[in-house]
């Protein structure tokens, strides 16, 4: 009885120290990685993050004139695009938005989803993939003495992407995306109507608010006439709570895909290069 | 044989368990109130020292808002880097019975956030058909915790946070 009470007396003791232990082996170590970006956007491009479940965001971007123009045109702050957009989250991986951009008046509209999500621990994902597809309408006035009949079809865009993304670290995070755009109409010395293109995309953290990204847009060889560029860009991410501030270099003037793959015309190394703002809000409809 | 069969159940059966503890929390600012749950919180306590062990997951915290719950995550409790709070320590009214709801106080460590305090925490004990109920109500300082809020939100981020949770173990 004596070795009983004993035993009894050890196990409680050893079963009191490994507590903590017990909790160690139930509780599930793997986690979600998430913010692998700080927003929908890299700069141009869009990144695998989506909105959040009855979340609504508006973006407001703009994108000022060529920073080589000179001081009468203030370095191209005198000139002015703006895109706006309303994003929203209708569940967590499932987002719709519409947008308009001055620049060629474009209307814009995309569905994106988010297959998988990149997850560490014992049941890991190495990886975050997100669908992404987007119209486009270009609503310029068309001369009708040079295009007699020309049909609304030929206005249309779609851009078709699949965007890989993995946060390395909690300061670097990098993606690619695999692009297909396709435009219905397109005059002469504009290239192919379906163009294939990969873009990179990543960023670095500076520190818990401040972001470095960068991005490039590569246009694969003979689909498009040799004065359209690759698109780069390279800009910060500030974030202030319920705003995230977006300052870039780009040399694109469009801020919808089909644009900055196809139309992108500025030179870099001529300091043909636009000056870009963004300023997005997240609105949350969820009942506390 | 019998002695050590009968000795190893009977100390399987003074551990209690769940790993679907309610912890919630909430904050009050002059601009913003942020409130959060989660109801993954693993407990384990031994019913006859009263010792008890809470392992916290951060990341399952869920918000109304979730850029809130991103910022909680990334800026705040820095959950990469600190994935679990926890706390260790012992309940004063041991051994636990299943007879009567009783006050009790909680002496042990918290870790949040990577800092361990020592704390005192008041809460009841209320019998159910083959469980003990555990819940409390206290306040925490995240000061206490290294938990820096910049002057910038600090009209939107209250420095005291009240916690709620409970704790259904079997």
């Amino acid at each position: 009885m004596r070795i009983v009470l004993a035993f009894l007396f050890f196990a409680n003791l050893s079963y009191a120290q490994d507590l903590m232990q017990i909790l160690d082996v139930e509780t599930d170590s793997s986690t979600w990685v998430s913010a692998t970006f700080k927003n929908t956007r890299v700069i141009n491009a869009h990144s695998i993050e989506t909105i959040a479940q009855k979340h609504l965001e508006f973006r407001i971007s703009h994108r000022f004139g060529s920073v080589n123009s000179g001081y009468y045109e203030l370095w191209g702050l005198d000139q002015s695009q703006i895109r706006w957009g309303l994003e929203y989250g209708i569940t967590d991986r499932l987002n719709i938005a519409i947008g308009r951009s001055s620049f060629q008046k474009v209307y814009d509209s995309y569905i994106k989803y988010k297959l998988f999500r990149q997850r560490t621990g014992a049941q890991s994902i190495p990886v975050t993939i997100t669908l992404l597809s987007v119209a486009t309408v270009q609503t310029l006035k068309v001369n009708s003495a040079l295009y007699p009949n020309y049909a609304f079809r030929n206005r249309l865009a779609y851009v078709h992407q699949i965007i890989i993304a993995r946060k390395f670290s909690e300061r670097y995070s990098f993606q690619v995306s695999p692009t297909v755009l396709h435009r219905n109409g397109v005059r002469e010395g504009e290239g192919k109507n379906t163009i294939l293109s990969c873009v990179g995309a990543g960023r670095i953290k500076f520190s818990k608010r401040v972001a470095l990204n960068a991005e490039y847009f590569y246009v694969f060889p003979n689909q498009l006439p040799n004065i359209y560029q690759n698109a780069f860009s390279i800009g910060f991410d500030i974030e202030t709570g319920g705003h995230v501030f977006q300052l870039h270099f780009t040399n694109s003037r469009s801020m919808v895909e089909k644009g900055v793959i196809a139309e992108t015309y500025g030179n870099w190394e001529k300091g043909d290069v636009f000056y870009g703002f963004n300023i997005s809000r997240m609105f949350s409809f969820r009942k506390k | 044989m019998i002695a050590v069969l009968f000795v190893s159940t009977a100390v399987r059966a003074q551990i209690v368990k769940t790993n679907q503890g309610v912890i919630s929390f909430f904050s009050s600012a002059p601009l913003e109130d942020i409130t959060a749950q989660t109801n993954k919180a693993a407990v384990a306590m031994n019913i006859y020292t009263g010792e008890i062990a809470i392992k916290i997951p951060m990341t399952t915290f869920d918000f109304p808002n979730k850029l809130m719950q991103e910022h909680f995550n990334e800026n705040y409790v820095e959950s990469h880097k600190y994935p679990f709070a926890t706390f260790q320590g012992k309940i004063n009214v041991a051994p636990i019975t299943l007879k009567d709801s009783s006050r009790a106080v909680a002496l042990g460590k918290l870790t949040l956030h990577g800092v361990t305090q020592d704390v005192e925490i008041a809460g009841s004990i209320v019998p159910l058909a083959n469980a003990f109920r555990l819940q409390t109500r206290f306040f925490l300082f995240l000061e206490d915790y290294n938990i820096k809020i910049p002057a910038l939100v600090s009209m939107k981020i209250a420095e005291k946070v009240q916690v709620d949770a409970w704790f259904n173990l079997k």
